[in-house]
């Protein structure tokens, strides 16, 4: 590996942290830190199996073809099938996309003590801003180097001073706590997988292989990526899990702002630690509203066959560049009628843990198909965790609502 | 195109680009004619965009997506059509000889948002180019 091939796998790898923690992760793994402790760390541990088996299958795909899993889709599967998981997943990623505007505004209102909706209007224009100027690399760059700093959990945890044991031991119990019932728990898995196996993740990933021009001989570089960056945005869920669970399980603190989240953190390394973990839940969140902003254009963009993407001007893709525009101002006024973000992104996560087998079935069949795919056709690992991922989203997808409803959104 | 290949296979929903791979739509219905009884059906046109779209899904949905692109239409032009001898190459896209902004009633709204937004935000370039 010559210099500038490191420096691009590293590029990958962040873009893949900043890709996994989210606002979805930051509010599900605290509340189920405070609540359950590690019991359901278990969850971040399949879910980070099954994301890390369909991005690199997706990856793969569009290494193969030069294009994104999903745009496939359309061809093999038929335009109603295709239409279906168009419009499922916009209701989804295009709920998120509002969760995460709030998310930045909410790390400013952290940072500045204003209030975050005052914040909304300055968010929309920086996204906009940051896509029209940077470059597709430059942009993965900077929030994933900002996003290093969720490491700043990982030391928390340490600071904390566990008792190790206790710790293990909430680990390995795969049962509700005492003061918690099962539905609850349940729902928890539920959301939990819905934040950490988001397919928003997979599109991008894929429509990023595209458009950085990865080629099968880029297949080395593809799965470094895969391998380090989910484990490590697992690593962050797991911590974040454990100093809420370690701050807030005794006293019996409900998390209900973003606020909570950053505050162990806080309390373990002081103001300095604060400020590191503003800045990460920023870069995060940040990176997050550009990521799922994108993946909802592509999506809509390579359904109907138009130009897309920052490879051209955007005068050449003026379609995509609308649409991109009018979700981001859509989003953007959604936010502003303050509806609770919390609210918001607990129902999208819960509607995309719903939806997951029927994006994954797809990607799936597109990797196993020899003609297309040729020699980097899925292998029996692929398959087998494949197969596993998709039987047990299917569960996952019928539980979800019910338990989104019975529980009142973990509520009850 | 006088090869005979299944239609459906090699054509319907494919990705549509120009000589120089720019992408604009897709496939989205084909139009056969059977010259005489008992031939094999002849391509006449690849409709393209979401009224074709629309009308080939039916239904409500169908609806809900060819409608706007019909209204859009100036009275009088004809649906989107692509003359098959356009045609380059099937696969993996559809490839044309000639370049987007050649192609007259196609995709129709990407020009108009290309002229009276897109190009008028700086640094957007420009769409013939």
């Amino acid at each position: 590996m010559n210099p500038s091939r490191v420096f691009v796998f590293t590029l990958g790898t962040l873009s893949a942290i900043g890709g996994f923690i989210d606002i979805g992760d930051l509010v599900a793994d605290a509340q189920v830190g405070a609540r359950f402790g590690l019991r359901l760390a278990w969850v971040t541990l399949f879910s980070v199996a099954g994301i890390m088996c369909f991005a690199e299958m997706a990856g793969r795909v569009a290494l193969k073809t030069q294009r994104p899993a999903l745009a496939l889709a359309r061809s093999r599967f038929g335009p109603r099938y295709a239409l279906f998981g168009l419009i499922g997943s916009l209701l989804v990623t295009g709920l998120l996309i509002t969760a995460e505007l709030s998310g930045v505004a909410l790390a400013l209102e952290l940072a500045s003590s204003v209030h975050y909706l005052a914040w909304i209007p300055v968010v929309v224009l920086l996204v906009a801003l940051v896509l029209w100027l940077l470059p597709f690399e430059a942009m993965e760059r900077i929030y994933g180097v900002l996003g290093l700093t969720m490491l700043v959990y990982v030391v928390a945890v340490w600071k904390l001073a566990p008792d190790w044991q206790g710790l293990w031991s909430s680990a390995t119990t795969l049962k509700p706590v005492a003061s918690e019932s099962w539905p609850v728990y349940l729902f928890f898995v539920v959301t939990l997988i819905g934040a950490q196996m988001t397919p928003y993740e997979m599109f991008f990933f894929s429509s990023g292989a595209v458009e950085s021009r990865w080629r099968p001989k880029d297949l080395v570089e593809m799965r470094i990526n895969v391998i380090v960056g989910f484990p490590l945005g697992g690593l962050l869920a797991i911590a974040i899990q454990a100093v809420a669970f370690l701050v807030f399980f005794e006293p019996g603190v409900r998390v209900e702002h973003l606020s909570e989240t950053a505050l162990p953190v806080g309390i373990a390394l002081g103001k300095i630690g604060l400020v590191i973990a503003i800045v990460g839940i920023f870069a995060a969140t940040f990176g997050a509203t550009l990521e799922t902003l994108l993946a909802s254009s592509y999506d809509i963009a390579q359904y109907f066959g138009w130009s897309y993407g920052k490879l051209q001007v955007p005068a050449r893709a003026a379609r995509f560049t609308t649409v991109t525009l009018v979700l981001l101002l859509a989003s953007g006024a959604f936010a502003l009628t303050s509806i609770n973000p919390i609210t918001v992104t607990i129902v999208a996560v819960a509607c995309s843990a719903a939806l997951l087998p029927f994006l994954f079935l797809p990607v799936l069949l597109v990797a196993n198909d020899r003609e297309l795919m040729g020699e980097l056709a899925n292998g029996w690992l692929s398959n087998a965790v494949g197969m596993i991922t998709i039987a047990l989203s299917l569960l996952v997808s019928v539980a979800a609502i019910p338990l989104l409803i019975l529980t009142r959104g973990g509520t009850a | 195109m006088s090869e005979h290949v299944s239609a459906r296979i090699a054509l319907l929903d494919k990705q549509i680009v120009d000589r120089d791979r720019l992408a604009f739509g897709r496939v989205d219905d084909v139009e056969l004619s059977i010259p005489t009884e008992g031939a094999l059906p002849r391509v006449e046109a690849l409709h393209t965009g979401a009224e074709a779209l629309g009308d080939r899904l039916g239904g409500v949905l169908g609806r809900w997506i060819g409608a706007p692109a019909r209204r859009l239409r100036s009275d009088g032009d004809a649906p989107p059509a692509i003359d098959p001898e356009l045609v380059d190459q099937v696969d993996p896209f559809v490839k044309l000889r000639a370049r987007f902004h050649e192609l007259e009633g196609v995709a129709g709204f990407e020009h108009w948002l290309a002229r009276n937004l897109v190009e008028r935000l700086p640094g957007a370039g420009h769409a013939a180019e």
